[in-house]
């Protein structure tokens, strides 16, 4: 990979499970009938973007940026495993404009997205194609589970991105999320209304939230509370 | 919702009926995801953090409405940390007395769970963050590789299934615009009233009756109460 990729790469495996990981997505990319892959980490609460294996021509994916690769992951094109691979035109409603444009322009007329949840962590593929019909949906689906087994056995030491709150911080967003205000939760617990207040700041940084409204939406989701 | 009278026990009755023809649905599916492994039964366990642990609950089974052999082993309180193990890897973890079974994929092996069988357990998740594992136990399962990899896809989409179980579509009734609920959806995605004006050509004010709406619709006292209460509505999802 060219040296302005190493800004935005993935600190969660190591250099040689790089490797290992470009080697098998050129091999996936080869029997998809893919033109080109792409692999990264997606980090959706904060937007931010680590590039695992790619061999995107350098232009297009430095034009695209990682902004534009969180643009890509959120589009909705994504596939969950298990789901029939949707090969995507790339003059799609879906595709955001520049992303298409940049991809138009190095010849590519469609491609798979797929998301690979390990752990707790996500990843992206994307597979590019010239050619109409040039991609394999069923050889797609497949590559999907294969990648997710190779990257949780290369990913370092687990990283718990949704990190376990804490009782008390449980506790102040469970009343938090039955609609009482600080003061109510503060009388509810028998401690003062900063303490709360702390607890709950904790709280949604722990969760990746920006406020208390998202934190409680991440933390249902999550089954945490 | 229902506030007095007869109405609303119908009502109840009609719901029910139907959320268990949905469940009937997805325990046929999981059966069919058994028999392709030969195995003879299947759980679905949803995993959570409790008390900052990961705790797994069962949730459905073979035996449905019943929660049998399968479920229990896997949720037996002591017992996880296998289990455990198996939510935070993405492998499929092999439980069998029979130490012959070959690993691949880098597949975890370990005792057997029930018995004499071999269970298979596959870590999944769905769309909406949810985690969990479904379970394929059986005395003549194979675990060859290519085919307990097309099972892992397809307890993916059985997980899908199964998630949407617990958060049903929005039934009619509740009473919220497509506007409430968008502002509500956005709200739980962290966006303030401000951001939200903008996003959908609003003035603030407006965004704020909204989800004012939207809170007082849900019987709720402000608009964090209303995203938890619509969130566990499945409303909003």
């Amino acid at each position: 990979m060219t040296e302005a990729f190493s800004t935005f790469r993935t600190d969660r495996i190591e250099a040689s499970g790089l490797r290992e990981l470009g080697a098998l997505m050129r091999g996936f990319s080869r029997r998809i009938g893919a033109d080109a892959y792409l692999l990264f980490e997606h980090r959706p609460q904060t937007g931010s973007v680590g590039l695992i294996a790619c061999d995107w021509p350098f232009d297009m994916i430095a034009e695209i940026g990682s902004e534009g690769l969180d643009r890509l992951a959120t589009a909705g094109i994504a596939c969950a495993p298990g789901e029939a691979a949707a090969i995507v035109a790339l003059d799609a409603e879906a595709i955001p404009a520049d992303i298409s444009a940049a991809a138009r322009e190095n010849g590519y007329s469609s491609l798979i997205c797929q998301s690979l949840p390990v752990g707790d962590a996500l990843f992206v593929a994307v597979y590019c194609a010239a050619g109409d019909g040039a991609l394999d949906a069923e050889e797609a689906e497949l590559a999907q589970m294969r990648a997710i087994y190779a990257i949780s056995q290369r990913l370092k030491a687990k990283v718990e991105i949704a990190s376990p709150l804490s009782v008390r911080e449980k506790e102040c967003l469970s009343w938090v999320a039955e609609g009482k205000t600080t003061e109510e939760v503060a009388m509810i617990l028998g401690v003062s209304a900063n303490t709360i207040n702390a607890y709950i700041a904790k709280a949604i940084q722990k969760v990746a939230a920006t406020n208390r409204a998202m934190a409680i939406a991440t933390a249902i989701r999550a089954g945490m509370i | 919702m229902f506030e007095d009278g007869a109405a609303p026990q119908i009502a109840a009755d009609r719901i029910e009926r139907e959320v268990s023809r949905a469940f009937l649905a997805v325990v046929e599916r999981g059966q069919d995801l058994a028999a392709m492994m030969d195995a003879k039964r299947f759980a679905i366990v949803f995993a959570a953090y409790r008390e900052g642990r990961l705790a797994l609950q069962p949730f459905l089974d073979t035996s449905y409405p019943g929660l049998p052999a399968l479920s229990r082993a896997l949720t037996a309180p002591g017992e996880t940390t296998q289990l455990q193990q198996a939510v935070t890897r993405a492998q499929p973890t092999v439980f069998s007395g029979n130490r012959e079974l070959p690993a691949h994929h880098g597949q975890a092996s370990a005792p057997a769970l029930i018995g004499e069988e071999t269970s298979i357990v596959l870590p999944v998740h769905s769309p909406c963050g949810r985690r969990g594992l479904i379970a394929l136990s059986g005395p003549d399962m194979t675990v060859e590789e290519d085919r307990s990899m097309r099972a892992h896809l397809r307890a993916f989409a059985l997980f899908r299934s199964a998630c949407q179980l617990r958060a049903p579509e929005p039934r009619a009734g509740h009473g919220l615009s497509k506007r409430d609920i968008e502002c509500l959806r956005l709200t739980a995605d962290g966006l303030t009233s401000e951001q939200i004006a903008e996003r959908l050509g609003l003035s603030v004010h407006t965004a704020n009756q909204y989800v004012s709406a939207a809170a007082e619709k849900l019987d709720a006292v402000n608009r964090m109460h209303a995203v938890a209460k619509a969130l566990r509505a499945g409303i909003i999802s």
